[in-house]
């Protein structure tokens, strides 16, 4: 009797150790995957444009065009988006009506950039900055922000500002976060809308060709430099109303800031562009 | 009477037909106009059409398309559905999403075959 | 016998003359002709093929609003406007489901290669 149950109890052992093993490798799949992934990525763009320099990815447009980046180091001595760095630092220090601060959410004084994105296991949905942001307000009982410019989009680039330099480790390292990232990735390069093109068509395939007189930044480093300043708004925006304008722009209809769609496509751009440095606020035409 | 009514006759056979197809200077010139219309064919956004400011470069120059298609249809099926011949083109199905009609596409194949 | 025959048959054609002067003023007045009844079709499929284009994530930007002007026109007596409206909305619907199907099978294809 002792026996048999001994012989079962290994053989109940034996097989959760296989299950775990099982797990640890399907893990380790995923984490190869994403590597590979990241491979392709960067070295499609190192042989597009032999002479850029990796970090400099995270400039964009200005990377891989030397008119433009003449143009931008100028409008850099008096950024555009100062004003909304200051605006924000004052959003941030102010208490909510319950006496706490941003500060009791996020750690650091705010220095957590490079936190986000990130795949939250509870949630089981990718959290995004501003997201965090909205989330700090309503656990304090505060409203809600709108999500593609304004207050958010100030607040998110005084984090942005004072967490310049940190680097871009986004980690997928679950089941949960491997399909969020592979729906991210889909949307990337799937075509869609009336226009029938993809995020790749233009950004990876094209980077760097003219569509009149623009030029198409390369998608490596995509999301290191927001919330941007463009010209174009006239004010500061957060990379989720870039993402609309993007949808509008090829035909399609746009999915909602911080909707599930718009969090994946950031959380499969930010790991493209893992190893550069977060530099945001910036300005954009 | 006779001749009156002869002459009469051959008066009005000689007048231009009013209401009638236009002629290919007018079908070349509405499709410079679609070609051009940034909601319509918006061709400089990608080709470089000569004389035109400002061109994109994503797709190759717009010139000698009678001796690059040398067939009507090619080209009309061209820009009715690129992604039949190439499925990674960049270029919108134009036709076949319905951007513009089949008449639209042969005023553009009337302009492009100007260039 | 006869009789009860005869009034049936009088009741049963009065029936259909009443019917068919029905059919005859509404016919007259547009509320069954075959444009409206062609276009309305039209607005329901397109407006099907839109929702399950939407369900897929593929969705494009401008047939909600096509298929609403359709149903404004329609309303507004404007039955050419209101199909012309509803056949592009109807392409739009067809188009978009049939790219959105291509892509959720096929989307690795267009990873760029160099």
């Amino acid at each position: 009797m002792k026996q048999t149950l001994f012989k079962r109890s290994l053989a109940l052992l034996l097989v959760l150790v296989a299950m775990m093993a099982a797990r640890q490798v399907v893990a380790a799949d995923f984490q190869a995957n994403v590597q590979t992934d990241i491979k392709v990525f960067r070295d499609f763009f190192a042989a597009r444009f032999p002479e850029v320099k990796f970090a400099d990815y995270a400039n964009g447009v200005y990377a891989i065009d030397a008119d433009a980046c003449q143009q931008w180091k100028e409008i850099e001595e008096f950024p555009p988006y100062s004003i909304a760095v200051e605006d924000g630092k004052v959003l941030f220090e102010k208490p909510f009506a319950n006496g706490k601060t941003y500060t009791a959410y996020f750690q650091n004084g705010g220095v957590v950039r490079q936190n986000y994105p990130y795949y939250d296991e509870k949630k089981g949905t990718v959290v995004t900055l501003e997201m965090a942001i909205n989330e700090c307000r309503v656990a304090n009982g505060e409203k809600p922000l709108e999500y593609k410019g304004g207050d958010i989009a100030k607040i998110s680039a005084y984090m942005a500002f004072i967490s310049r330099g940190k680097p871009v480790d986004v980690k997928v390292e679950s089941e949960g976060a491997y399909k969020a990232y592979m729906k991210g990735k889909e949307f990337f390069y799937a075509k869609r809308g009336q226009l029938n093109m993809s995020c790749a068509g233009c950004h990876v395939k094209y980077a760097g060709g003219w569509v009149r007189s623009e030029i198409l930044s390369p998608a490596l480093g995509h999301t290191t430099h927001f919330p941007v300043f463009r010209s174009k708004w006239g004010e500061i925006g957060t990379l989720h109303k870039r993402y609309g304008g993007c949808s509008d722009n090829i035909g399609a209809k746009s999915f909602a800031a911080q909707s599930e769609e718009y969090r994946n496509l950031e959380f499969f751009e930010t790991v493209m562009s893992n190893g550069l440095s977060f530099n945001g606020p910036a300005s954009r035409k | 009477m006779k001749r009156f009514v002869m002459i009469a006759a051959v008066s009005i056979l000689m007048l231009p037909s009013p209401g009638k197809a236009s002629t290919l200077e007018d079908k070349i010139m509405k499709g410079k106009q679609i070609s051009s219309d940034n909601m319509k064919g918006n061709c400089l956004a990608c080709h470089a059409i000569q004389g035109a400011e400002m061109p994109g470069n994503l797709g190759p120059p717009l010139l000698q398309m009678k001796l690059r298609y040398p067939k009507r249809k090619v080209l009309h099926d061209q820009i009715w559905d690129a992604t039949k011949k190439n499925p990674q083109s960049i270029m919108p199905p134009f036709g076949k999403h319905g951007i513009l009609t089949h008449e639209e596409v042969d005023l553009v194949v009337d302009y492009m075959y100007s260039l | 016998m006869d009789q009860l025959h005869e009034n049936k048959e009088k009741t049963m054609i009065s029936r259909i003359l009443f019917v068919a002067a029905l059919i005859a003023v509404m016919l007259s007045t547009g509320e069954l002709s075959a444009e409206v009844i062609t276009t309305k079709v039209l607005i329901e499929q397109a407006d099907a093929a839109r929702k399950e284009a939407a369900s897929i994530g593929y969705e494009w930007r401008d047939t909600a609003s096509l298929i609403t002007k359709a149903k404004e026109a329609l309303a507004n007596g404007q039955e050419e406007d209101a199909q012309k409206l509803a056949r592009k909305a109807l392409i739009e619907g067809q188009q978009a489901l049939e790219q959105g199907r291509l892509m959720s099978k096929q989307w690795e294809i267009y990873i760029p290669k160099s």
